[in-house]
């Protein structure tokens, strides 16, 4: 076991490296341009433009930078924000923020769960009924609605009818947080029902439930003692990694109610061309993925005693 | 055994509606099952054997629907339970073992504890108490080292084992009937017999009916006190084992016994039945064997056989047994089948 | 110089516009000359009795807005180049010169400003009783003439401040260029070690003679060197704070590190979500001007999740977009009807600059527009017979004319010292008549000119319709290009000249522009100090400095090799630009010199060599005096939020009226 966790290690390790160098690359091909605004690219003289480029760091050769872009990662140095927040780390920019995301995101999660799995259990328990038909008419218009479109409408609706705060504000943490957590919870809570019930249907048909059937077993017994025990083995192999990219935070959701967290982070930063908070966004997010199914292939083994772990990566 | 019988079937009709058609796949079957006794029903795949026993049980798929007859058991009939009368008989006082035992386990749970769940629900026993019944059940099966076994998995057991299992959750309860649909189908021959074996030793210990479905006429042979011919929707023969065997009368029982590979000449190819079951959406007239019955009487298409008694134990449902039928010449196969028999079992 | 690309009224460029650095009243002229002398007192009425009582009471805790996209990026105002910073640090740090409420330049920091005969010495006497506080409200330092040594230093140092804000400095001051390029090429490090004693060295045109005087040298005459004094660039630094950070630590200032000289300190601040200003006990002016008790910024998306907070009372104002300004004003017992009121005019004067070398997409010369658009008369077609009030209704549907723009340079930078509006005279000397209230002034008939124009240009080989291409973002929503096609249809006629419009992707500047691929580039300019060459001397020729001849119209590469339909226009240019050199050269006399630049500028339009587009002055919500704010078109105080009048109930188009009154009416007293 131990010996497979630290190979598991050393892969991620170098899956983390590749993703970051291929980005690096890539940002390095943008012409520099990128780097200044608007403005900037009128005024300044070539001079004056190679200056800053010089202070960022953006004219050595793309091999000497990456060398000391690898060795500034090693000492953990991960830069200066230029452009997301002049001067201030990069480490600062986004710890301030994870946690608001981490914090609703996880909320929402499980909220989501919860709701979305019972949802999906009554699905089947009623399949075919009315209950079943509402809950596809729920999931169906949770997904064919656009998400702004849905958003705007919880908040009319909260804001006017309800009377909740229209946005994120951290002195008032919790009424605030209402309506982005249901926001976030709107998909997921049909996506989880969604799978709850497919899983869920698929066991029905076994035959170890036409013998729990037979053994006498009342529906509710066999519901959740077989069916759903059951189903949730495949799912549960998301739950980590879904829980740990909370912490990335929804682009729509945290622009919407201007909740300060990571969503609109990354694409910010690439608009504005911050190289450091680029790169080290997507280190960040590689690792959280890579943990994320690490974990999940973890449970899956607890979970389900038929599988465990081997030396060709990943549960089977 | 002239006793009341506990089961008692009467003109059961069981229709299916697939697709908007009704299909009509039983078609007023009758049978009873005696105490103590093992009755084999034998019959084709699609003859309707699975399903007529489903309904002992109340395990009719969710498209079918009993439209005629009744099923006595215990002075109710069963055929109009509603799910919750169902509760009360199914693992307690009718059990079914299953025919594949590689799919028939939860492979998430522990086997004691599937055991288990059954003694709990229906016993009220909880805890240290049913996980020592569990272990005990286990034993009885003939699982070794039963303690250490209640802790695993399906997947750590081979097929005998995890059908002994099966055997064991049916049994846990002591029910009075216990149905095996083709129990050791899926098994390999030495396996066979010793499920075999096992379940009469339990049905002796616990003094269970049972009833086993099976196209196999050996193991009917092995096990069977009566047996009863199905086909095409309707039990068209029922007696005594010997009486089957040596003393059909049936056209289709015939053509079972003349297909039995102990019969095979070295060289020869193996008879056959030919032509396929009748479909059952439509209306059959007549008897739904003779289309396949090279030696069908005339009325056999016109008129539907009604049951002849050939003894008390033995019926028959052909026209061959009316007095004015002509004499019928059995196949010459099985003509002595008894001789042969005994010489090819020892 | 802050350029706000507009490409054209069209509804995403315009939701996302925000109150950027705004100017009230500019449906006034702004008064007051730029004299030689400053005096003290921030000119700006103390809190004394509302000017409309509409029965509301004043706003103590203010909750207003910014648009996420306009989220501040540093808080070292030696560093920031975006107007979305300096409208935060405007209330936290201070420079030698501000405005008041009329436009007029004040002191701030400073007592009084002298120059010398020829303008090229510039002396500002600073006041004593500034304090530099850290942001619990703690005084940590004096302001002292030092600071703006270290201030200018850290400039134009290219290692510290990455040669933001250079050009300004490095335009006018003595030895400030050289010393910039010196520490070009430094290594960083040598570089960070300088200090402002190694400027001192280096000959650059700044001196300290005393810890409250700061004396400017300026390479050239430059009367209005103290419009300068206003901005980012001429900033102090507190040399104790640099020295506790180091320059990486100054650089990467925030709200909580630095020092305050302002109104107001920054006590909370939450990236992408709000910031909190509360009063600076330690602030020099709190006497003479009313703060609130805290100040709410709060971030959103966009103006439709604004609207939903004013809707529930959660923010004191918000500008409205065309869709719900138009479900509001359709119907009169809307809530809001009579609350729609005119909102904080942008500063930039919006122009569609013709471009006289157009090139097809494979680079050959787009010959056929090169031709029509060097005609006079065409262009005069153009500027005198689109009528273009539909586009201004999609930015404010309530008085669309009021949008409308005659001239090139902004209206309220520059004041005859009469008070009368520099454009006032531009128009006098176009011969517009007064708005009738019903349609644009600038419309004429042109059928005679058209018919003149097409006889012209036939001969000389155009084929008709000439296409006039203009550019969208792809994607985009190209609502307002359709109006605008179809107002050339019907004033134009399809038959003479049709607009159409190409694609790009993400950069207008790489696709379009610089391809040379437009006819005419919709633009706005933004003062960068208060004079008319700021305007004007971006269309000569012969400069390498003048951006739009370069960059937008082309003309400069036109004047290389002009074809010989092309000989008239260029002469039309040379005779603008020498216009412009007499006027330019008059340092002297303000009146003088804006008379003369007047004669230029009235040349320029005559012959429409662009053509003048709109001012943006878009529709609100809000419990604000829009009058009572600070008039910046250059410089950065528009966001100041002192002497503001508010009122817990929402004002009404009526006391917007009585406001105007009072506004015009103080503006001869100031």
């Amino acid at each position: 076991m131990i010996k497979y966790t630290i190979k598991r290690l050393l892969q991620s390790l170098i899956t983390i490296l590749l993703a970051v160098t291929i980005v690096f690359l890539l940002l390095r091909l943008l012409p520099t341009d990128y780097y200044f605004t608007e403005d900037q690219l009128m005024k300044f003289t070539t001079e004056q433009k190679n200056a800053a480029l010089e202070a960022a760091g953006l004219l050595d050769p793309v091999g000497e930078q990456l060398v000391r872009f690898y060795g500034q990662i090693l000492h953990l140095d991960f830069g200066i924000s230029r452009r997301i927040q002049s001067g201030i780390a990069v480490t600062q920019v986004i710890g301030s923020k994870f946690e608001v995301s981490m914090r609703l995101g996880l909320i929402s999660l499980a909220i989501s769960l919860v709701l979305g799995v019972i949802l999906g259990i009554l699905q089947t328990v009623f399949k075919d009924k009315l209950i079943d038909h509402l809950g596809t008419v729920y999931t169906v218009f949770v997904n064919a609605v656009p998400a702004l479109v849905s958003y705007s409408l919880v908040l009319v609706f909260g804001s006017k009818v309800l009377g909740l705060p229209a946005l994120y504000s951290t002195r008032n943490v919790g009424p605030s947080s209402i309506l982005p957590v249901a926001c976030l919870s709107l998909a997921s809570i049909a996506g989880y029902a969604l799978w709850t019930r497919r899983y869920m249907v698929d066991e029905l048909t076994r035959d170890y439930i036409k013998l729990a059937k037979v053994k006498g077993l009342n529906t509710r017994e066999i519901m959740i003692s077989h069916v759903l025990r059951n189903a949730m083995v495949p799912m549960v192999q998301y739950i980590p990694a879904s829980m740990l990219l909370t912490i990335g935070g929804s682009l729509l959701v945290e622009r919407f109610f201007s909740v300060p967290g990571m969503g609109p982070l990354l694409t910010d930063a690439i608009n504005r061309y911050d190289v450091n908070v680029v790169q080290t966004l997507v280190m960040f997010y590689a690792a959280l993925g890579i943990v994320g199914v690490f974990l999940g292939d973890i449970l899956m083994m607890l979970v389900d005693p038929r599988i465990t772990l081997t030396e060709k990566g990943g549960a089977r | 055994m002239e006793k009341k019988p506990i089961i008692s079937a009467r003109d059961v009709e069981i229709e299916f509606s697939l697709r908007g058609r009704t299909l009509k796949a039983i078609r007023k079957c009758s049978l009873d099952l005696y105490e103590g006794e093992t009755l084999a029903i034998v019959g084709e795949s699609g003859s309707g054997k699975s399903v007529f026993t489903k309904t002992f049980v109340g395990m009719l798929d969710a498209n079918g629907r009993i439209t005629g007859g009744s099923i006595e058991f215990e002075g109710q009939d069963m055929a109009k339970f509603k799910e919750k009368d169902w509760l009360k008989i199914r693992g307690k006082k009718i059990s079914m073992v299953m025919q594949d035992p590689m799919t028939s386990l939860n492979p998430l749970k522990k086997i004691g504890k599937q055991i288990q769940e059954s003694i709990e629900h229906h016993q009220g026993l909880k805890g240290e108490a049913a996980k020592k019944a569990a272990i005990e059940m286990l034993a009885k099966v003939g699982i070794p080292d039963p303690e250490r076994r209640y802790n695993q998995y399906p997947h750590e057991f081979s097929g005998g084992m995890r059908q002994r299992v099966v055997i064991a959750i049916a049994a846990a309860c002591k029910p009075q009937v216990l149905i095996c649909d083709e129990p050791t189908t899926a098994l390999d021959v030495t396996i066979q017999a010793q499920i075999l074996q096992l379940i009469r030793d339990l049905q002796k210990e616990l003094g269970m009916s049972v009833i086993y479905i099976t196209h196999d006429l050996g193991v009917v042979a092995n096990v069977a006190d009566r047996v009863a011919v199905m086909y095409a929707g309707q039990i068209v023969e029922y007696g005594t084992v010997e009486e089957i065997f040596y003393d059909a009368w049936h056209p289709y029982t015939w053509a079972l016994l003349q297909a039995l590979p102990q019969l095979g000449v070295k060289g020869e190819a193996l008879p056959t039945i030919d032509g396929t079951p009748p479909n059952l959406f439509n209306e059959i007239h007549g008897d739904a064997f003779a289309p396949r019955n090279k030696k069908a009487l005339a009325i056999d298409f016109v008129q539907e056989p009604p049951f002849f008694k050939v003894s008390e134990t033995h019926s028959a449902k052909t026209w061959y047994l009316d007095p004015r039928a002509p004499k019928v010449e059995r196949p010459h196969s099985i003509q002595n089948l008894r001789e042969k028999m005994e010489a090819a079992h020892g | 110089m802050n350029m706000n690309k507009k490409h054209m009224i069209d509804r995403r460029t315009f939701m996302k516009a925000a109150g950027a650095v705004g100017a009230a009243g500019l449906l006034a002229a702004c008064g007051g000359s730029s004299s030689s002398t400053g005096t003290a007192g921030s000119g700006a009425a103390s809190g004394s009795a509302p000017v409309v009582d509409n029965g509301g009471d004043p706003i103590a805790n203010l909750v207003t807005w910014e648009l996420a996209l306009r989220e501040l990026q540093t808080w070292n105002v030696l560093y920031s180049q975006n107007a979305a910073d300096l409208n935060v640090l405007c209330n936290c740090v201070n420079g030698l010169v501000t405005n008041n409420i009329y436009g007029q330049f004040v002191p701030d920091v400073c007592t009084e400003w002298t120059q010398n005969e020829d303008a090229t010495e510039w002396t500002f006497k600073l006041r004593d009783d500034v304090t530099w506080s850290d942001v619990n409200g703690e005084v940590k330092a004096n302001l002292t003439s030092q600071d703006f040594l270290v201030g200018l230093e850290w400039v134009l140092n290219a290692k510290k401040n990455e040669n933001m804000n250079t050009s300004m400095p490095n335009n006018y001051i003595v030895g400030a260029k050289e010393y910039n390029e010196y520490t070009n090429e430094l290594g960083e490090d040598e570089a960070k070690a300088l200090t402002y004693e190694d400027m001192l060295e280096h000959g650059v045109g700044i001196s300290a003679p005393d810890d409250y005087t700061v004396v400017y040298t300026c390479k050239v005459p430059c009367p209005y060197f103290h419009t300068v004094a206003s901005g980012a660039c001429l900033f102090p630094a507190p040399k104790a704070l640099v020295d506790e950070l180091g320059v990486d630590g100054f650089l990467g200032l925030d709200n909580t590190t630095m020092w305050y000289t302002g109104p107001y300190v920054v006590n909370e601040y939450i990236q992408n979500n709000s910031k909190v200003f509360v009063p600076n006990p330690n602030y020099f002016n709190a006497a003479n001007e009313s703060r609130f008790e805290s100040v709410t910024v709060r971030i959103i998306d966009d103006t439709v999740v604004g609207f939903q907070l004013y809707d529930a009372g959660e923010v004191d104002e918000m500008e409205l977009a065309e869709a719900p300004a138009s479900t509001i004003l359709a119907d009169p017992n809307h809530k809001y009807y009579n609350n729609v009121v005119e909102a904080t005019p942008k500063k930039y004067s919006y122009q569609y600059h013709l471009c006289f070398n157009r090139k097809n997409e494979d680079g050959t010369p787009d010959e056929n527009w090169n031709k029509a658009v060097a005609n006079t008369k065409f262009r005069q077609c153009l500027m005198h017979g689109l009528d273009l009030l539909d586009s201004y209704k999609r930015v404010n549907q309530l008085k669309p004319l009021d949008l409308e723009n005659l001239c090139y340079t902004m209206k309220g930078l520059c004041t005859f010292s009469d008070g009368r509006d520099y454009t006032d005279r531009v128009i006098e000397l176009l011969g517009y008549p007064k708005s009738d209230g019903k349609q644009l002034r600038r419309l004429k008939d042109i059928t005679q000119l058209k018919a003149e124009c097409m006889e012209e240009l036939s001969a000389i080989g155009v084929t008709f319709p000439v296409t006039l291409y203009s550019y969208v973002k792809a994607g985009a929503s190209t609502d307002g290009m359709l109006v605008l096609q179809q107002i050339f249809k019907d004033c134009l006629g399809d038959d003479f000249v049709k607009l159409d419009w190409l694609n790009y992707i993400t950069s207008m500047d790489q696709e379009i522009r610089i391809p040379h691929l437009a006819c005419w580039y919709g633009s706005g300019w933004g003062a960068d100090y208060a004079d008319v060459s700021n305007f004007l001397g971006q269309e000569i020729l012969h400069d390498d400095n003048a951006y739009y001849a370069h960059e937008y119209s082309y003309i400069a590469e036109v004047a290389e090799d002009p074809k010989d339909y092309q000989k008239e226009l260029i002469e039309q240019f040379e005779e603008f630009t020498r216009l412009y050199n007499e006027a330019n050269a008059i340092v002297d006399d303000t009146d003088a010199r804006y008379n003369a630049f007047a004669q230029a500028e009235a040349y320029f339009l005559e012959n429409v060599l662009t053509v003048p587009n709109y001012y943006e002055i878009g529709l609100q919500l809000t419990h604000i005096n829009l009058y009572s704010k600070i008039n910046t078109l250059c410089g950065i105080a528009a966001y100041k939020y002192v002497n503001w009048e508010t009122s817990t109930e929402a004002y009404t188009a009526d006391d917007f009226a009585a406001f105007a009154e009072v506004y015009e009416a103080g503006k001869g007293v100031a």
